[in-house]
């Protein structure tokens, strides 16, 4: 005779954290967070269960900025030093074979460009020092970069995260709960036709071969787990579905001399299906790997 | 442009404002008010966005005199006047540069066809000046206006040079439809139809960071469609923030 076995309720996980954006101008920080904020409908389709809710009017109106400029063919200006807004929001992932429902309940803030370009410059660090010690107050960085110029490499990127970095540590000896944070590097724009295929191992696809110096800076300076690459896209390709490849970006740029780095647009939004948003806030939020790389 | 939405606006409307109107336009002469000071108004607009409906922005309008732009002499003889003007531009979160169109792309039949109130009250600068006068504009944009966040540039009078109505009905917005015509697609065809005569500057200046801010446009008072899309562009933006 079999008995019924009463499972006992499991309620999701709910883990909050606080996150620190930084990264170059024109790495796509806002559209980022516009991106996993709206939730396309492509992306909802491949994961039923994902919910994700905004809890600011900051966070409310950037899904209406979104609908009403990166789905009509626009894109966001540039975001102002001293204007960042805060982003409280919930992403709910759901239970698969591999893993347990988890809730994740994220402070975001988003900062202006100019402000990691600030760091490479020795003589502006006076001016950066305040908001350093506002990212100073959390235990996770999100470092977005994008590599449009080649050069910026050893001119932007390495000496700007070499200063964050050594600044860091320095505070870590006078507050050790530093000592734990956690920082991912995220290649951005990843849609774009020779990076797409090398999503799947950013570190040694994408940020060895491509971000050298800024690669080898980083594993030196800090353990592996407290620093993780990632690739991400908030735009995607326009199909991915088994049976319907179509591996081009989904991205329109002008052909009127505009500059790709700064003026591409959402090509096709009815075929918007962003990668990989939600990884990088995962692994700074638990310390570990999220099982969908698509997500 | 504010006088034809205050009056007809449908999806891009200036609030209630019939003083301002009185004060623009005088329906008898079928006039306006030509602007001989720097005049500064403050307009309530409700904005039909694409995705959330209407929502209000308020603008403030810098009214500037011509001569201030199209003739170097003028700002030497009111130098003062001329730079606060400049802070002015340079400050505001948004500029819309509205040109006429030159003699080359104005069509015969279409300005003899005008009605009197129509006819442009000067003669229409000739291609050469037309450009000129543009690459300063771009010039002026790119060197001080750095922080301005959106540049539109719109040349008016379309009803002079092109069939209003036909690329009202290709343009205008259509909320009801569904689908809106992307941005992009917009002004690369104002670019290569309109204003082909100044490529060479332009591409250079869409090259550069700030040519990356900035969008064109065709404007006409006669045809709301055409009217009020870079108020629908602009709106987005400005109730964002």
């Amino acid at each position: 005779m079999l008995k019924a076995i009463k499972l006992p309720l499991i309620k999701p996980k709910v883990t909050g954290n606080e996150i620190r954006i930084l990264g170059s101008k024109n790495a796509g920080k806002t559209t980022y967070l516009a991106a996993l904020l709206r939730v396309p409908r492509e992306l909802q389709k491949q994961f039923p269960g994902l919910d994700i809710t905004p809890l600011t009017d900051d966070a409310t109106r950037l899904i209406e900025a979104t609908q009403n400029i990166v789905e009509q063919g626009g894109k966001f200006s540039a975001t102002d030093i001293g204007n960042e807004p805060d982003f409280y929001f919930q992403i709910k992932i759901p239970a698969t074979r591999k893993a347990s429902a988890i809730t994740l309940e994220l402070v975001v803030k988003d900062y202006a460009g100019e402000l990691f370009e600030m760091a490479a410059q020795p003589h502006k660090w006076s001016e950066l020092a305040p908001y350093f010690d506002d990212w100073c107050t959390t235990q996770s960085w999100m470092i977005m970069l994008t590599d449009w110029q080649t050069n910026k490499d050893n001119r932007e990127y390495k000496p700007a995260l070499e200063k964050l970095v050594n600044e860091l540590n320095e505070r870590a000896k006078v507050k050790p709960e530093l000592q734990n944070l956690r920082i991912a590097v995220v290649m951005t724009k990843c849609e774009r036709g020779e990076l797409w295929p090398c999503r799947l191992d950013p570190e040694d696809d994408l940020f060895r071969v491509r971000l050298p110096q800024t690669h080898r800076l980083l594993t030196s300076k800090l353990p592996p787990h407290r620093l993780r690459f990632f690739a991400c896209s908030s735009f995607g390709v326009l199909s991915d579905l088994p049976g319907d490849r179509d591996p081009r970006p989904n991205r329109y740029v002008p052909t009127d001399g505009s500059s790709a780095e700064s003026n591409a647009y959402l090509r096709e939004p009815d075929a918007w299906k962003p990668y990989g948003l939600i990884s990088p806030l995962y692994w700074l939020s638990t310390g570990r790997v999220l099982h969908d790389e698509y997500l | 442009m504010v006088r034809a939405l205050a009056e007809n606006g449908r999806h891009v409307r200036v609030d209630g404002n019939d003083s301002l109107v009185k004060e623009l336009y005088d329906p008898v002469k079928k006039s306006i008010a030509g602007t001989d000071t720097v005049q500064e108004r403050p307009l309530v607009m409700n904005i039909d966005m694409p995705a959330t409906g209407v929502r209000q922005i308020r603008v403030l309008w810098i009214d500037t005199p011509g001569e201030f732009w199209s003739n170097s002499q003028h700002r030497v003889d009111h130098s003062s006047a001329w730079q606060a003007l400049e802070e002015k531009a340079c400050s505001s979160r948004a500029l819309i540069l509205l040109l006429p169109p030159h003699q080359t792309l104005v069509q015969k039949e279409r300005l003899n066809n005008a009605l009197t109130h129509l006819k442009p009250v000067e003669d229409l600068p000739n291609a050469e000046q037309w450009v000129n006068r543009l690459e300063w504009w771009l010039n002026f944009f790119a060197e001080r206006c750095k922080g301005v966040k959106h540049i539109l540039i719109a040349i008016h009078k379309a009803d002079l040079f092109c069939d209003v109505k036909a690329e009202s009905k290709h343009w205008q917005y259509r909320p009801e439809g569904g689908k809106s015509t992307p941005w992009f697609e917009y002004s690369e065809y104002v670019l290569d139809t309109y204003f082909s005569v100044a490529s060479k500057g332009i591409r250079k200046y869409k090259s550069s960071e700030i040519g990356s801010r900035t969008h064109f446009f065709i404007t006409t008072t006669e045809d709301q469609g055409l009217l009020e899309l870079p108020w629908l562009f602009l709106g987005p933006y400005i109730a964002y923030r």
